[in-house]
């Protein structure tokens, strides 16, 4: 995992990407207790808009000898994804991602609120399981959550998953 | 709107071995969630392990276990 978390920093030092940050099922491990999942994904800002996104990051695991198999990258031994932004609410997560140590690499992970918001706004099954395990277990910023889904047209959404799954606002 | 956990702690109250049960298995996972990136990630390659050996249709999962 260091070794897959250094090749990932050095995209970003090597300008292949402009910032990155795990998210996904990883990212709300890093929050509560472990949970089954199979991949890292990694949320990227590319370094300039183009249709072809991915293409860089690819060539250059290519060349370090990474290969692709359906939509991940093996990098060391880790099925990684790579997820350019795709909206508003996940271009300024990953830019106030929160830097934490894995053993000796640094690296980026989603801000506990920021991730919140995402899972509210994809909504699939596991993100409403992942919903309910980060409110049992996780310390949150509740000031700063509010503000978030306010900005993002999330609060309503909010307030409705608290109601459905702990009776309160 | 129906509450589901409030649903679940009114069936939970009235059996008190359960309630504790599920107490004890809350606070673990809390003490679960202290654990440091990296002892969560040895724990989930353990997980991934697991569920190496878990059949679905007859068929095995072809899961990868992450190397770390």
């Amino acid at each position: 995992m260091e070794k897959t978390l250094k090749i990932i920093k050095e995209l970003k030092e090597a300008k292949v990407l402009k910032d990155f940050s795990i998210g996904g099922g990883i990212a709300a491990l890093y929050y509560i207790e472990p949970l089954l999942t199979y991949d890292l994904d990694i949320f990227f800002i590319p370094l300039q808009d183009s249709i072809d996104v991915l293409t860089p990051i690819y060539r250059y695991l290519k060349e370090k000898g990474f290969k692709a198999k359906k939509e991940h990258v093996l990098i060391e031994g880790v099925p990684v994804q790579f997820i350019p932004v795709y909206n508003d609410l996940v271009k300024e997560a990953v830019q106030f991602s929160v830097e934490v140590k894995y053993g000796r690499i640094k690296t980026r992970v989603l801000g506990l609120e920021y991730l919140i918001a995402i899972m509210l706004q994809t909504y699939r099954s596991k993100d409403r399981e992942r919903l309910v395990k980060v409110f049992e277990e996780a310390k949150i910023d509740l000031k700063f959550l509010k503000k978030i889904l306010k900005k993002f047209g999330l609060y309503d959404k909010y307030i409705r998953f608290k109601e459905m799954y702990f009776g309160a606002k | 709107m129906t509450n589901i956990l409030d649903l679940r702690k009114c069936t939970l109250v009235q059996n008190k071995v359960l309630e504790n049960i599920i107490r004890q298995k809350e606070q673990r996972r809390k003490d679960l969630s202290k654990l440091s990136f990296k002892e969560k990630i040895h724990i989930l390659v353990q997980l991934q392990k697991m569920a190496r050996g878990v059949t679905k249709q007859g068929k095995a999962m072809e899961q990868i276990v992450w190397l770390i």
